[in-house]
C-alpha cells in the first residue's frame, strides 16, 4: 500500500474539506499508520499555536507609549498665526525706537517739522493710545481712544490684534471639532 | 463589539494618539513570540519588539491598508529581528540558505512508523515551544508565522520577503524537523522510527 505523502497528511490537517484531500481522508480511514502521522501532526500543530502571555514586563506597553513620547498637541494653524503677534509687537517696538534714535541723532530746531519728527510723533501718539488702552478699565476709556483722529494707529493696531485673537480661535476651534468629531 | 485594528488606525490617525497602546496590548505578545524565536534571547528580542512598535508608529499615516495590520506590522518585526540577527557575529552555520544535508522529498512519507507518544499534554506542548525555539531562526520564524499568527503561504511571503516557492519549501521542513525532534523526545519507543519507509 502506497502511503500518504507529507505534503498529503498537511494538506489534509490544513484544510480537511478540500477536495484535493478526499483521497487522503479515504486512506487514512484504512491505514493505521497514516492516521498517526495525521494525529501527530495535528498534535503538534495545537500546542505550535500557543502563546506565552507573560514573557514581557506589564509595563512594556506604557515604555513604548512613552518612548513615543506625549500625545502632541493639534497641529497649529500656520506659522502666522503662531508668530504673528511677536512680529507686530517686534516691528511696533522697533518703529518707535528707530524713531526715537533718528530724533535723537538729528532733531534740530529747524527740523522739528522734517518727515521723520512728523513720524516719530505719530508712533509716539499711537503707543500712547495703546498704553490707554491697556490701562483702560471700562469702555468710557476705551471708546474715544479709539475715536480720535491721532488714535488711527492704535485702530491699525486693534484691528491687527482682534485678527490674530481670531486665528487662534479658529485653531482652537480645529482641535474641538476634532474632539467632538462624528464618527 | 470591540474596535477592530482599522478601527483603532483611523483613531490615532485622527490625533487620539493614545489609541495605538491598544494595538500594543493587541499584538505585542504574538509578536514577542516571533521576536522571541528568531532571537533567542528575551532582552534582545523586547527591545527589538519596542523598536518594531515605534518603527510602525511612525510608519503608519504610509499604510496603506492593503494586508491586515498584523501583515504589515509582522513584516516591521522581521525586518527588525533579521537587522538584528545580521549585526551579530555569526557563530552557527545554520542559516536560512543552508541546507541541513537532508533530503526531503514533499510527494514522499518521510516517516511511517509512528511511535505512541508518552507524554501527557502539558509537557508534550513544552515539547514542542521547546523544539521551535530550538530550531535556526529561520524555520522557527516560519513555524511562528504559520501557527502563532495563523498565517498562509502569501502573508508569510509578505512578512518574510521570500519567494512563494521557498516559503512552501521552508515550512515543510520545518514541520519535517519538528515532528521529528519532538517524537524523538516523547516517543515511547528508544528508536524513534523516523527512517523513511523505502517503498517497493
Ligand atoms: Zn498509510
Amino acid at each position: 500500500m502506497k502511503h500518504l505523502s507529507e505534503q498529503d497528511v498537511f494538506d489534509y490537517i490544513d484544510d480537511p474539506s478540500g477536495t484535493a484531500v478526499r483521497d487522503a481522508a479515504l486512506h487514512a480511514a484504512e491505514c493505521d499508520a497514516c492516521r498517526k502521522r495525521i494525529e501527530m501532526h495535528r498534535r503538534i500543530g495545537v500546542s505550535a499555536a500557543g502563546v506565552d502571555t507573560h514573557v514581557l514586563p506589564k509595563n512594556f506597553t506604557a515604555r513604548v507609549m512613552l518612548t513615543l513620547g506625549a500625545p502632541k498637541a493639534a497641529p497649529r494653524l500656520s506659522w502666522l498665526s503662531e508668530n504673528g503677534a511677536n512680529i507686530f509687537a517686534m516691528v511696533f517696538v522697533v518703529g518707535i525706537a528707530g524713531c526715537a534714535v533718528y530724533v535723537a541723532l538729528h532733531a534740530s530746531p529747524d527740523a522739528a517739522e522734517s518727515v521723520y519728527a512728523r513720524q516719530y510723533s505719530l508712533w509716539r501718539d499711537a503707543y500712547a493710545s495703546v498704553m490707554q488702552v491697556f490701562a483702560a478699565r471700562n469702555r468710557e476709556v476705551f471708546l474715544p481712544v479709539v475715536s480720535e483722529t491721532k488714535g488711527i494707529f492704535s485702530s491699525v493696531f486693534l484691528i491687527g490684534a482682534a485678527a490674530l485673537v481670531l486665528l487662534g480661535s479658529l485653531d482652537k476651534l480645529r482641535s474641538l471639532s476634532r474632539v467632538f468629531r462624528i464618527r | 463589539m470591540a474596535d477592530t485594528d482599522n478601527d483603532i488606525i483611523t483613531r490615532i490617525l485622527s490625533g487620539d494618539q493614545r489609541a495605538y497602546a491598544g494595538l500594543i496590548d493587541r499584538h505585542k505578545d504574538r509578536a514577542m513570540t516571533l521576536a522571541l524565536r528568531m532571537l533567542k534571547n528575551r532582552s534582545d528580542a523586547e527591545e527589538a519588539l519596542q523598536d518594531a512598535f515605534v518603527r510602525a508608529f511612525h510608519a503608519l499615516p504610509g499604510f496603506e491598508r492593503k494586508s491586515s495590520f498584523a501583515t504589515w506590522f509582522y513584516r516591521i518585526v522581521f525586518n527588525v529581528c533579521s537587522t538584528a540577527l545580521s549585526k551579530r557575529v555569526r557563530v552557527r552555520v545554520a542559516s536560512f540558505d543552508a541546507d541541513d544535508g537532508d533530503p526531503m522529498k514533499a510527494g514522499e512519507p518521510v516517516s511511517t512508523d509512528m511511535p505512541d507518544i508518552d507524554c501527557e499534554r502539558a509537557e508534550f506542548q513544552a515539547i514542542v515551544r521547546e523544539e521551535i525555539d530550538a530550531m535556526s531562526e529561520q524555520y522557527a520564524a516560519i513555524l511562528t508565522l504559520f501557527f502563532v499568527q495563523d498565517m498562509g503561504y502569501d502573508e508569510i511571503t509578505a512578512v518574510t520577503g521570500l519567494p512563494l516557492g521557498t516559503v512552501k519549501n521552508r515550512l515543510f521542513r520545518a514541520r519535517v524537523l519538528l515532528q521529528r525532534a519532538v517524537v524523538k523526545r516523547c516517543g515511547n519507543r528508544e528508536h524513534a522510527g523516523m527512517e523513511k519507509e523505502s517503498e517497493r
